[in-house]
């Protein structure tokens, strides 16, 4: 399976799986691949941004990646959800403030944009990249849901922008 | 005495328990992932009427040791708030005082607005 995320990201770089073979050279171009995206995290640019995207998903998924997790059958964060909210994550514009993690008993990772409950993002995102979201901005609310393949919407993306 | 034949009055305060840390903000608000109901389209709360305060703990502290999960505390919601999103509380025990929120959509979207709505109206009290 191949994962196509913008190569911005030194982060989404480093995870995108089926890049490698198994040919000595191909080994070779995997190791120096690894080994430029360690020294790109590395960097104030890309690593601080991208260790905050790694650290919030990772306290998330460490909670959440056995079935019933919740004690009343929610279902586990999947590998293949966790690698789509990286990829919205590693998408998402550098001046965008990351949102905080949690997981929805269904296996979804929930992202949230909050300033206060009355003006607030909430977006949801499955494995198969189904992105549900619902957002307040005083008295005028909002939801709908779609799917995230490479871009974010717009709507969307203004949304989270206005928080 | 059982609320299983009494209809909730929406001047009624409700507790969802908090059992996840996740579910709460830094400063002390409810997250609406304590509103997304899941496996059913249900919603477990529990009504404060008739029980003192204690007892309402112990049925949280009931509700997170058959879920082996933590009690961090409880949001409280008054029953009309939930009633204005068109949602039903129904009573339905035991346990003593329980009652489920049903009507959710099916729509997830829809469902964590609604969520982010019922949020805001609730107040976490934290275990003491």
């Amino acid at each position: 399976m191949n994962y196509t995320v913008p190569m911005n990201s030194s982060l989404a770089y480093q995870l995108r799986p089926g890049l490698a073979g198994f040919s000595r050279e191909a080994v070779f171009v995997a190791s120096e691949k690894q080994s430029l995206a360690g020294r790109l995290m590395e960097t104030v640019t890309f690593g601080e941004r991208d260790r905050a995207i790694l650290s919030r998903l990772f306290s998330v998924i460490s909670q959440t990646a056995n079935e019933g997790w919740d004690g009343y059958g929610a279902l586990p964060v999947s590998v293949k959800t966790y690698i789509k909210t990286m990829e919205f994550l590693c998408v998402l514009p550098g001046t965008v403030k990351l949102p905080e993690m949690s997981a929805d008993p269904d296996g979804s990772l929930s992202m949230e944009w909050y300033r206060s409950p009355e003006w607030i993002v909430s977006i949801s995102i499955d494995g198969n990249g189904k992105l549900d979201y619902a957002a307040i901005f005083g008295d005028r609310k909002y939801h709908g849901s779609m799917y995230f393949a490479d871009e974010i919407d717009k709507e969307v993306l203004n949304h989270i922008g206005r928080v | 005495m059982s609320l299983a034949d009494i209809p909730v009055d929406e001047t009624e305060k409700l507790s969802r328990f908090i059992l996840f840390s996740k579910w709460l903000r830094s400063d002390q608000t409810v997250r609406s992932e304590a509103f997304i109901p899941h496996p059913y389209i249900d919603l477990s709360v529990t009504r404060q009427r008739n029980i003192s305060g204690s007892e309402l703990w112990n049925l949280g502290k009931e509700v997170s040791t058959i879920r082996k999960c933590t009690l961090y505390g409880r949001a409280d919601i008054f029953a009309e708030p939930v009633m204005k999103q068109n949602l039903t509380i129904e009573p339905s025990e035991p346990p003593l005082n329980h009652a489920n929120i049903k009507g959710y959509p099916e729509d997830k979207s829809k469902q964590k607005l609604i969520a982010l709505e019922l949020a805001a109206e609730a107040c976490f009290i934290a275990l003491g």
